[in-house]
């Protein structure tokens, strides 16, 4: 019963409810700092406005974003934009004639050339690029992986040197918010699977194997790794039957390799080393968000992301800061409710905390079994003296009081070290039962006077 | 059920506290930094958690918190300090000048966003529009005083100055913070004093006889008693008044509201002081309150949702 759907949504519901509580605040590491913020540019209305309210990003702007972020002294620069389409405002497929109006491609070659550029750089400082695209479902065909559509940039950008392709994945609930990652998805490609990894662990790699000297061994890792990852799934067909996730694969599969990373310690940055387990599965899925833009803005608040405007990057300097760059202006329709705001927010803020829950925790992990069945056992202990000496109405309320604290005392805690704590379903479990006692005795002692 | 809501609320304020006591902590958040320029090496700082020790700022010692002291040498031109706050704010510094950091609001934590909920309760359960959902404290400086600020003008940043039309009539002035009296003054830009007042209240209405197109006057707002502004030479309480033309032609056959509405979507200029001028003339009507609520409650968004925002 406890994995049925609707426990599951309720249990969501219960941790949504403590995240909401449990947020907007600065994460102090053990040298008693603040953890080191990341840095969004924003494509604002100011600056999409400014630029005469494209549709699409302009690819001559993006380069200029990139290159002043990379001489800021980025060394891990996150593009959250979808980098499938040309300037034109098409997506060039083979075999198939574009319906847009034919337009100057001089910018889409220019950052092509730049992106390949620092692909190929081999300077220690040389800083890690992750991209996204689209990536969509085939046409008539069964939907089960997506598939990569083209990008402009695939004839400039043949290997993945220092310039990542990732994907932005979360999972969407049936109230639309986005409470899960997709740490890693399989993607089709020639007929075989491919393994993408998400953005924010691309970034949260890249960000924690660079040295202040150096971006070298971070590049090296990610190499390495998706090279281990693609000579399996690439033996792999696109056939939806062996699973269509990575927990599912490698439950089926016997020769699944070694999906684990290791996110380690870094100063500034996180205390602990993490192990993340792309198959984790659902459980560990979850993104604990941290900060968002505030539903009422108070502009004399202290920000938890640091945030700068794509047309004032020029005059700002970044200090070995992870860079977001993504839109912000109400008409790209990339919002979408999350758990800690009422209002929605932009999808880049989504992404931001993913990474956050990399960086402060690795992955969410359920609660020990042990921890579990001890406050479970206390809550069933409580529970059943409290209805042992009150009235059934009584018992609810004052049980429902001891587990309501309970449970925002103790989950809030557990949170702010990624584990979730579930205490509702054994105290729902105990009223149940006293319900149907309460009500076979009610019956019994009415069936009896009569 | 009393019981209940009881201890969440002590709960949440429990929690709440000792948020706010590890955010005391000096400095682990600092709240700004100095722009990076070529001589930044030539800054002084004096850390307040060091006993206001002197150092001198660099490339990767720029990071100011609350209550540091900057002083810019009488060779630097200018510097600026950007705050990391959720609204712009920059303060430029001049050659020569010295300026104290000041501390930012925490990002709304249990208790703050409990006071929303209870707000946004209130809201539902009696129909109206919750006066001010976030508190707006202003600038918090080594004491709880909150600081005088002109709601009509937070939306726009402190600095943006007020555009009025260049017309006769009155200008009603309001604002909040800072403890009475207050002492007025409106100045030319020669520095002549074209109105000085000793205020017990937070509003005043001051009428400028046919300014001329362009003409500008600087409105200074000081609370004499806790002397706020010269403490932290906080920019709500001085503010330029731009006297200009309309932005667009004025039909005195159209919607009085539509065009205000229009006026309020200029993303160049603040013109709220003007709206709320224009406002106060007209008759009493529901549109007209919803309007200066909307005004009043500093929402940043125009007042018709489908002119787009301005960032």
């Amino acid at each position: 019963m406890e994995d049925s759907i609707f426990f599951k949504e309720q249990k969501d519901r219960v941790l949504d409810w403590v995240m909401y509580w449990h947020s907007d605040f600065s994460v102090v590491l053990a040298n008693q700092q603040e953890m080191q913020r990341m840095m969004l540019v924003e494509i604002d209305e100011t600056t999409f406005r400014e630029w005469g309210s494209p549709v699409i990003t302009p690819r001559d702007k993006l380069k200029e974003i990139i290159a002043k972020a990379e001489q800021a002294g980025a060394s891990v620069i996150a593009v959250d934009l979808e980098l499938s389409w040309w300037s034109d405002g098409c997506i060039h497929e083979v075999g198939k004639t574009p319906a847009c109006s034919l337009a100057d491609s001089t910018a889409d070659d220019s950052l092509a050339q730049y992106l390949h550029s620092l692909n190929e750089r081999q300077t220690p400082k040389a800083p890690i690029i992750i991209l996204t695209r689209t990536y969509r479902y085939p046409l008539g065909k069964t939907q089960a992986f997506r598939e990569r559509a083209p990008s402009f940039l695939d004839d400039t950008l043949k290997s993945q040197k220092n310039v990542f392709w990732s994907s932005t994945f979360f999972k969407v609930d049936d109230d639309r918010i986005r409470r899960r990652w997709q740490l890693a998805s399989l993607i089709c490609q020639d007929e075989h699977l491919t393994l993408m990894p998400s953005m924010q662990l691309l970034v949260a790699m890249a960000q924690l194997y660079t040295t202040p000297d150096s971006t070298r061994e971070a590049a090296q890792l990610i190499r390495t790794k998706l090279k281990q990852w693609n000579d399996w799934a690439n033996t792999l067909s696109c056939d939806a039957n062996q699973g269509s996730t990575l927990a599912q694969l490698c439950q089926r599969q016997q020769s699944c390799p070694d999906l684990t990373v290791e996110l380690p310690k870094q100063a500034g940055l996180s205390d602990e080393t993490h192990l993340v387990d792309l198959a984790g599965g659902r459980e560990t899925e979850r993104v604990v968000y941290r900060f968002a833009p505030p539903d009422n803005p108070n502009p004399f608040q202290r920000r938890l992301i640091d945030k700068i405007n794509a047309q004032q990057l020029l005059s700002h300097d970044i200090d070995n800061q992870i860079v977001l760059i993504g839109v912000t202006y109400p008409e790209s329709g990339d919002h979408h409710p999350i758990p800690i705001r009422d209002k929605e927010v932009d999808g880049v803020y989504i992404v931001a905390n993913a990474i956050d829950t990399l960086l402060r925790f690795g992955q969410f992990q359920p609660q020990p079994w042990l921890n579990q069945w001890l406050i479970s056992l206390a809550i069933i202990i409580i529970a059943t003296i409290i209805f042992s000496l009150y009235g059934i109405i009584r018992a609810f309320a004052y049980s429902t009081i001891i587990v309501g604290v309970a449970l925002f005392v103790l989950s809030g805690q557990a949170l702010h070290h990624g584990i979730g704590v579930d205490i509702a379903l054994p105290l729902l479990a105990i009223q149940i039962v006293q319900m149907i006692l309460y009500i076979f005795e009610t019956l019994y002692e009415g069936g009896k006077s009569c | 059920m009393l019981n209940k809501t009881f201890l969440m609320i002590v709960l949440i304020f429990c929690l709440d506290s000792s948020f706010s006591i590890t955010h005391a902590f000096n400095c682990r958040f600092p709240v700004a930094e100095i722009d990076k320029i070529e001589a930044i090496g030539e800054v002084s700082i004096l850390r307040a958690s060091k006993n206001r020790l002197h150092e001198w700022a660099g490339q990767n010692n720029r990071r100011l918190c609350p209550e540091d002291e900057v002083i810019v040498p009488k060779n630097l031109p200018q510097i600026t300090i950007t705050y990391h706050s959720e609204g712009p704010y920059r303060k430029t510094l001049t050659a020569g000048e010295k300026y104290t950091v000041i501390a930012l609001d925490d990002p709304c934590g249990a208790l703050c966003k409990a006071k929303e909920k209870l707000a946004k309760l209130w809201a539902k359960l009696w129909g109206t529009e919750p006066s001010s959902i976030t508190e707006h404290a202003g600038w918090k400086g080594g004491d709880s005083i909150s600081h005088i600020f002109t709601p009509l003008a937070d939306s726009a940043g402190s600095a943006e100055p007020f555009y009025l039309f260049a017309r006769e009539g009155a200008i009603p002035l309001f604002w909040k913070g800072g403890k009475p009296p207050y002492q007025l003054a409106v100045k030319d830009t020669k520095g002549q004093v074209v109105v000085q007042k000793t205020l017990e209240s937070g509003e005043f209405s001051f009428t400028s006889l046919a300014p001329e197109q362009g003409l500008e006057y600087s409105l200074t707002i000081i609370s004499t008693k806790d002397k706020t502004c010269q403490k932290d030479n906080s920019k709500f309480c001085e503010k330029k008044l731009i006297f200009t033309v309309p932005p667009f032609p004025f039909d005195s056959q159209a919607d009085p509201f539509m065009q205000l509405t229009t006026l309020l979507g200029d993303c160049q200029k603040n013109w709220r002081l003007e709206i709320w001028r224009q406002l106060s003339t007209m008759p009493n009507s529901k549109k007209k309150q919803a309007f200066m609520a909307h005004l009043r409650d500093n929402d940043v968004g125009p007042y018709d949702r489908d002119i787009k925002l301005c960032q």
